[in-house]
Order: C-alpha cells, then sequence, then structure tokens
C-alpha cells in the first residue's frame, strides 16, 4: 500500500493548522474577485475573454498557484524538520516512500482542487459562464498541473535545504517569474510554462488571444520527468535524513 | 535483545561529536550521565538510526536502525524537542503514534499508555495547553504505545518540577522492572543515580566510566572534597581539624579557611561534632568544587 491513511489525516491537519488555511482562502479568493470586476466592467464577450487570457496566467498560474503550493508543502517536511516533530514520523516501521507518496498526494490533492476551483470559478464569472474556446477549463487543468508540480518540488525542497520557504520564494519570484520569461532556452524547464502549454493545448482559443510556448508533448514529457525526479528526490533524502543533532 | 555499539564514532567535518565509544546495553535501567554538549544526544541519535554513525557499529539486535525503518517495531524514542503537535489532544497523539506502528487495538493501546503516565484525566485537551511535564508524559506515553523492548529519553526530566520528577522515575523504573532496555540521557547526577542500574558516563564525546550506579557513586564521592569554611574561630577550629585522619590540609584565605579531605562521608559527619567540642560556632560551610565539571574531569583524570 503506497498511501498511509494515518499520515494522509495528519498532513491535512498539518496543512490547514496555524491559520494556513486563512493564507490559502485568501489567495484563491483574489481571482474571484477581479473576475467580478471585469464582469462589471464588461464591454463585449471578446474583451472579456482577452481580459481573462492576461489577468488568469499572470495572477492565478504566476502567483496564487505556487504561493498555495508552497505554504502547504512546507507545512508537511520543513516545518516538522524545523521544530523537530518529524522525528515521531521518522521512528516507525513504515517504508520512507510511503511517507513521501501519502504527504505528497495529500498535499498536491488540496492545492489541485483549491487551485483549480480558483482559476475555474474566476473565469466563469467573468464570462458569465464557461466561454466556448475552452480557455477556462485550460487555465483550470493547467493550475492543476502546476499544483502537482510545484507540490512536488516544494516537498523535496523542504528535505533538501533548511530555509526551504524562503528559497521556495525566490525560485518562484526569480526563476518563475522572470527568467524563465526571458530567455527561451529555459522554458523547458519552467512549471509556469507547462501549465500555460496544458491550457493551449486544450483550448481552441485565437492565438492573437492567447498562445503558449512550449509544444504539448514536450509539456508531457517534461510534466512527468519533472515530478518523477522530485518524488524520488524526496524518497532517497528521507531515506538518508539526519536529524540535526550535534551535542 | 541487546543493544550494541561498537566503536562508534560520529563526526562533523573536523567536529568530533562521539569518539569510539563501545557498550552493550542490557534489560534494565541506564543513564548516561555526561554534562551538555558531552555526545549524550548523538549517541542516542545514532542507536536510534537518526544519525548515520561516522565509524564504527551501533545495531539493535545485530541490525542497524539506520535505514532498516522496521527496526522500530522493538523501539521508542523520546527526543529532547518539547514540539509536539500541539493540535492534537493527548489521546490523539498516542493514538496517531500507535495507528504508524499497525497496532490492532490502537484505541486500547493508547488508553494504556496515558493511564500508564497518568495522563487519562488531561487526555482529551490539546497537548498545546498542557504544562511541561505534561507534555513530556505524553511523549513517552506516545512511545509506550507499541510496547517496545527498547526505550530510549533524551533528557526527558527538563521542565519537570521534583513531584513531576519523582513520577517520571516511577514510570520509568516500572518499564525498566518489565525486563525492557531503558536509557536515560541526563546532565544531573542525582536523577540518574536514583533511577539507573547501570550508568554509563559521557565526556567530551568519549565512554569516560561506566558501570554500576553504587560505583559511580562511590567513584564521585571517594575523592578529595575541598570545603571552605567561615567560624567564630577558625584557628581554634583548624587545630581541632587537623587531629582528623580524614583532613588533607588547611589552609587561611582572606575570609574564612579551606579544608581538604580525602573522605567526604567521615569529614561530613564529623564536622559538627568537632566544632561543639571546641565550642566554636560554624558560620559557613562550602563545598568548593561541586560542580558536576569537577566531578567528571575527577573521573577522567584518574
Amino acid at each position: 500500500m503506497l498511501i498511509n491513511p494515518v499520515i494522509a489525516g495528519l498532513t491535512l491537519r498539518q496543512a490547514l493548522a496555524r491559520k494556513r488555511w486563512l493564507i490559502v482562502t485568501v489567495l484563491a479568493a483574489l481571482p474571484v474577485v477581479m473576475a467580478v470586476l471585469i464582469r462589471i466592467y464588461a464591454e463585449s464577450d471578446e474583451k472579456s475573454l482577452a481580459d481573462l487570457a492576461t489577468l488568469l496566467p499572470a495572477l492565478n498560474l504566476t502567483v496564487v498557484v505556487p504561493i498555495i503550493a508552497l505554504v502547504l508543502a512546507s507545512s508537511s517536511f520543513g516545518a516538522e524538520i524545523e521544530d523537530g516533530t518529524v522525528v515521531y514520523l521518522l521512528t516507525k516501521p513504515t517504508p520512507r516512500s510511503e511517507i513521501v507518496v501519502t504527504k505528497l498526494v495529500v498535499t498536491a490533492l488540496i492545492c489541485m482542487v483549491v487551485t483549480s476551483v480558483s482559476t475555474v470559478l474566476a473565469g466563469a464569472i467573468a464570462m458569465g459562464g464557461l466561454d466556448g474556446t475552452g480557455l477556462v477549463l485550460g487555465f483550470g487543468a493547467g493550475a492543476a498541473l502546476g499544483s502537482f508540480l510545484y507540490a512536488a518540488i516544494f516537498l523535496a525542497l523542504g528535505l533538501i535545504a533548511r530555509r526551504g520557504l524562503l528559497i521556495g520564494l525566490v525560485y518562484i519570484v526569480v526563476w518563475e517569474g522572470t527568467l524563465s520569461r526571458l530567455f527561451a532556452g529555459t522554458r523547458v524547464l519552467s512549471v509556469r510554462q507547462y501549465m500555460l502549454g496544458l491550457a493551449d493545448a486544450i483550448s481552441s482559443v485565437d492565438a492573437n488571444v492567447f498562445a503558449a510556448d512550449l509544444p504539448p508533448a514536450k509539456v508531457y514529457s517534461m510534466s512527468i520527468l519533472v515530478a518523477a525526479a522530485a518524488i524520488a528526490l524526496c524518497i532517497r533524502k528521507l531515506r538518508t535524513f539526519e536529524v540535526g543533532q550535534s551535542s | 535483545m541487546t543493544v550494541d555499539l561498537v566503536h562508534a564514532s560520529k563526526w562533523y567535518g573536523n567536529v568530533v561529536a562521539v569518539n569510539d565509544v563501545s557498550f552493550t546495553l542490557t534489560p534494565g535501567v541506564t543513564g548516561l550521565l555526561g554534562p551538555n554538549g558531552a555526545g549524550k544526544s548523538t549517541i542516542l541519535h545514532m542507536i536510534v538510526g537518526l544519525l548515520r554513525p561516522s565509524g564504527g557499529a551501533v545495531t539493535i539486535n545485530g541490525i542497524p536502525a539506520w535505514q532498516h525503518p522496521e527496526v522500530y517495531r522493538s523501539i521508542g524514542f523520546v527526543p529532547e524537542s518539547e514540539s509536539v503537535y500541539g493540535f492534537l489532544t493527548g489521546h490523539e497523539f498516542a493514538l496517531l503514534n500507535a495507528r504508524l506502528h499497525g497496532i490492532a487495538d490502537a484505541e486500547g493501546a493508547a488508553r494504556r499508555a496515558m493511564a500508564l503516565v497518568e495522563l487519562e484525566g488531561f487526555q482529551d485537551r490539546p497537548i498545546a495547553t498542557y504544562s511541561k511535564g505534561m507534555r513530556q508524559r505524553a511523549k513517552i506515553a506516545a512511545t509506550l504505545v507499541h510496547e517496545p523492548a527498547i526505550l530510549l529519553l533524551d533528557e526527558p526530566f527538563n521542565g519537570m518540577d521534583p513531584k513531576q520528577r519523582l513520577q517520571m522515575m516511577a514510570v520509568l523504573r516500572r518499564v525498566g522492572d518489565d525486563g525492557r532496555i531503558v536509557l536515560v540521557s541526563s546532565h544531573i547526577l542525582e536523577e540518574v543515580d536514583r533511577l539507573a542500574d547501570t550508568v554509563l558516563v559521557i565526556l567530551g564525546g568519549r565512554l569516560a566510566a561506566s558501570g554500576p550506579s553504587r560505583v559511580i557513586r562511590q567513584l564521585m564521592t571517594d575523592r578529595p572534597h575541598t570545603f571552605t569554611l567561615r567560624s567564630s574561630d577558625d584557628r581554634t577550629l583548624a587545630a581541632a581539624l587537623v587531629h582528623q585522619a580524614a583532613t588533607t590540609s588547611v589552609e587561611f584565605v582572606s575570609d574564612g579557611m579551606t579544608v581538604r579531605t580525602s573522605d567526604l562521608g567521615a569529614f561530613t559527619r564529623a564536622l559538627p561534632v568537632i566544632a561543639r567540642d571546641a565550642h566554636v560556632s560554624l558560620l559557613e560551610v562550602h563545598p568548593a568544587d561541586e560542580s558536576l565539571e569537577s566531578v567528571f574531569s575527577y573521573l577522567v583524570d584518574r
């Protein structure tokens, strides 16, 4: 069995403890508020769709998805290592792969549900229903994909680095936010580009309104590769994890 | 069940935390005694497999805990760190540990463990609202749920008041008398002396002494002791003290005198009698070197 129900329950409670649910709710509500504004000042359906094609990638995929994934994922290994409670998990006869997979599945599922609902709801409000091109659903699927990948990456980061939260933020802003937009060569290593690629692959929207840089084949293969690498790294790290004690 | 350390060492870069330590643990309570930073915690973490030994071998029944999680079926480890899942109640915390161990009757095991540490009355309160002593006991209950053959505790008495200490000692004694291996680290001689059958003294990452606690206590008390005395008439008292066989030297200092003795017990018993017979009032009696540090360095120098 790869999913441990006891660890799953614990992970869920950890994710929502210490007012994390509040941060997550506020972040998820942000695009919905913006969508209401688009709806109020809507001139035409085309204009609203174009607004959405700017808003959802810029706000949901660049800010909401990675930050929610970071907040929830760092509650798992990162925070546990910092306060020492990870010892209670590690001194159990549970295979380390089971711990990693359970934590990832629970964390990723919460992120995927929250971010895709936030994205699709924002799109539906702005357009007064789902658009005919499938763009809103595409962004929703992109958000779900990004949630899973970011959750895996940030879980691994929590095991590797002491200041996982800080490094995660720097990664989101510097790598995902800036470098992968400036240089074409780094796009293939950007979760944000995978999300955009998936949205583009699903929707039939005109290229003037929205187009992604990565072809679908690359999006799928790279997503699988990144997820597999992050999970393998987590398991390997946890197997040889040393609790920092020097006295 | 045995726990074996064979030339176990742990170093971090150039810093040696544990240096060539060998011992075997047997059923009963063993005390791991040493000042802070001596390497007690590192030794415990190596036994539990939370640190990889840099050299030598650390095994439980011949199998290292490092990278062998199945060994945890027979180990319970109580870390020094106070942090627990504060959002859980004491009962939920014990239950969580029981379930993670895959115990069939997890509910019953959790209740029994909470009763053993006398926390039944508080088991439905969140641990975040517990006092330090209660938290320690909740941690111990959580590690007793699977009735481990080996129980390791890192400074379990920290933050406890004297009453809680006695309670905890009784709990650990009960576990030790049950035929389990119990290893308790502490930097306080009295705690270990009262609790443990066997004592391991760790200093500077090395095993400085080991043996039955009676022998270790003797090693620590049968050594030259120095007292600083102040009395109504120092010179008269000094003259009377010099006649005592246990007195090795008397020296006058600016504010009183320093007396050295080779036999602590005989000297402390004789001192009030001598003072009374000499019609001298004792104003102050100070053990000059009772700090643990001096006791340990004395042990190591032998």
